[in-house]
């Protein structure tokens, strides 16, 4: 059987030669206007969607541009307005912190007191000349400013342990001095009445080289005179280029 | 144009879903005398295939589920094939598919050719072509008018290529029983 057997050209052939129907003029048209009509609301509807397509990014971009907007005239606004109450919790108070509280709000009396008379002492050395009146004005004078520094570094440091934060973090008032604790190897704030007064005199003489050569003066003035040299080597190792008075430069210079 | 002319059925098809009427332009030239044809020699009427044709190329312009892959050339001649049958059944029209009541058909109308001096042998194909049972006619003219493959036809109609060869042996059996004046 031969595979082609389904086939018969010479019938293909004539089927072929027969003349071929073709739809009517107006099939035709009918056919063609409904594709150009699809063409047509293709068209229109990817218009829309193009439409579509730059409303969304368009409107998201607006979005933004408010937000950032807004949060940039948050962010410039003075505090005042911006500032919202905020409930302050209670710091966490240990045993230790407890007493130190304590100390520190006994402190501020007690300093005011020793730093007066400090001062007060201080002064009587050096206005052997000044009168009696003069002597109570300026006393009072000390007292209100050390009573001043004093009353701001215990605020301070009361504000700080409420904080939590280490008083000894605090920048230092002008009424205390940081020295250096030999058990526990920290920096320890203490007014100046706890730190023996020659170390406070001579911290307090380095800021003026005028009153520390005073200072030199009188203590060769009053016969101590081991202590009058050792001042004037710490002065002279402080301030090397200053013009030192003859009799100390002999003295200096005789050691 | 010779741009369009060189594009497969399958590109110019698309390149209409994209909203080029040029494309459809053409395409609609390459199918509409194979297909009008195809419909004529299938259906009873001239009218039933105008209105096959019609509708078979709205249904491939408004298609619910578009033609994306496969061939351009099988796809709107199953469509129209579809709508032929889905006529036939409207109008209570039977179509012959039974091997055995095809023997009777045969014999029922001894050959026509003789029986139709002078006709042209054309015209006498054509109406014996109508005469075919309706599976033979579709493979018949499926493979004339449309120039699909075997294995394509087979596809379409949803059978084996062996059913196809062999509804296609038969037709030609019958066709070349009825030709034989004229080959």
């Amino acid at each position: 059987m031969n595979h082609e057997e389904h086939l018969d050209p010479s019938i293909s052939k004539l089927y072929q030669a027969t003349p071929k129907a073709q739809p009517s003029a107006k099939i035709d048209v009918a056919i063609l206007a409904l594709a150009r009509e699809k063409v047509h609301s293709k068209i229109s509807k990817r218009q829309k969607m193009h439409y579509q397509r730059w409303w969304l990014p368009l409107s998201t971009a607006a979005l933004l541009v408010m937000g950032v907007s807004v949060t940039i005239k948050i962010m410039h606004q003075p505090e005042s307005m911006t500032q919202i109450p905020v409930p302050v919790m209670a710091p966490m108070v240990t045993p230790n912190a407890e007493q130190e509280l304590k100390l520190d709000a006994d402190r501020p009396q007690a300093l005011r007191q020793e730093r007066v008379k400090d001062e007060v002492d201080e002064m009587s050395l050096d206005a052997q000349a000044v009168t009696k009146k003069e002597k109570r004005a300026l006393a009072a004078k000390a007292r209100v400013r050390s009573s001043e520094s004093i009353g701001k570094r215990a605020k301070m440091e009361n504000r700080a342990l409420l904080k939590g934060v280490q008083p000894n973090r605090l920048p230092q008032a002008s009424g205390t001095m940081t020295i250096q604790s030999d058990s526990a190897n920290e920096v320890i704030s203490a007014p100046l009445s706890a730190v023996p007064a020659e170390a406070v005199w001579s911290k307090q003489q380095w800021s003026s080289p005028e009153a520390w050569l005073k200072k030199i003066d009188e203590l060769l003035a009053s016969g101590k005179k081991s202590e009058a040299l050792t001042e004037l080597k710490r002065f002279s190792s402080n301030h090397p280029d200053y013009p030192l008075p003859a009799a100390l430069q002999r003295l200096l210079a005789a050691q | 144009m010779m741009m369009t002319d060189m594009l497969s059925d399958e590109l110019l098809f698309d390149q209409f879903t994209k909203g080029d009427m040029t494309a459809f332009e053409h395409l609609y030239s390459r199918y509409r005398q194979s297909l009008y044809t195809f419909l004529l020699h299938s259906c009873s009427d001239h009218a039933e295939a105008d209105d096959i044709y019609q509708d078979a190329w709205s249904r491939v312009i408004y298609a619910a589920v578009p033609f994306t892959s496969g061939s351009f050339r099988a796809y709107i001649f199953k469509i129209a094939r579809n709508l032929q049958i889905d006529s036939h059944r409207r109008s209570h029209i039977h179509l012959v598919d039974e091997l055995e009541l095809l023997e009777d058909v045969v014999d029922a109308k001894p050959n026509m050719a003789r029986t139709l001096d002078g006709e042209d042998c054309g015209e006498l194909l054509v109406s014996e072509v109508a005469l075919l049972p309706g599976e033979q006619r579709d493979a018949f003219l499926l493979k004339e008018e449309s120039g699909l493959t075997l294995e394509q036809i087979a596809n379409m109609l949803e059978v084996g290529r062996e059913t196809i060869k062999s509804r296609l042996r038969y037709a030609m059996k019958r066709l070349r029983a009825a030709l034989e004046e004229c080959l």
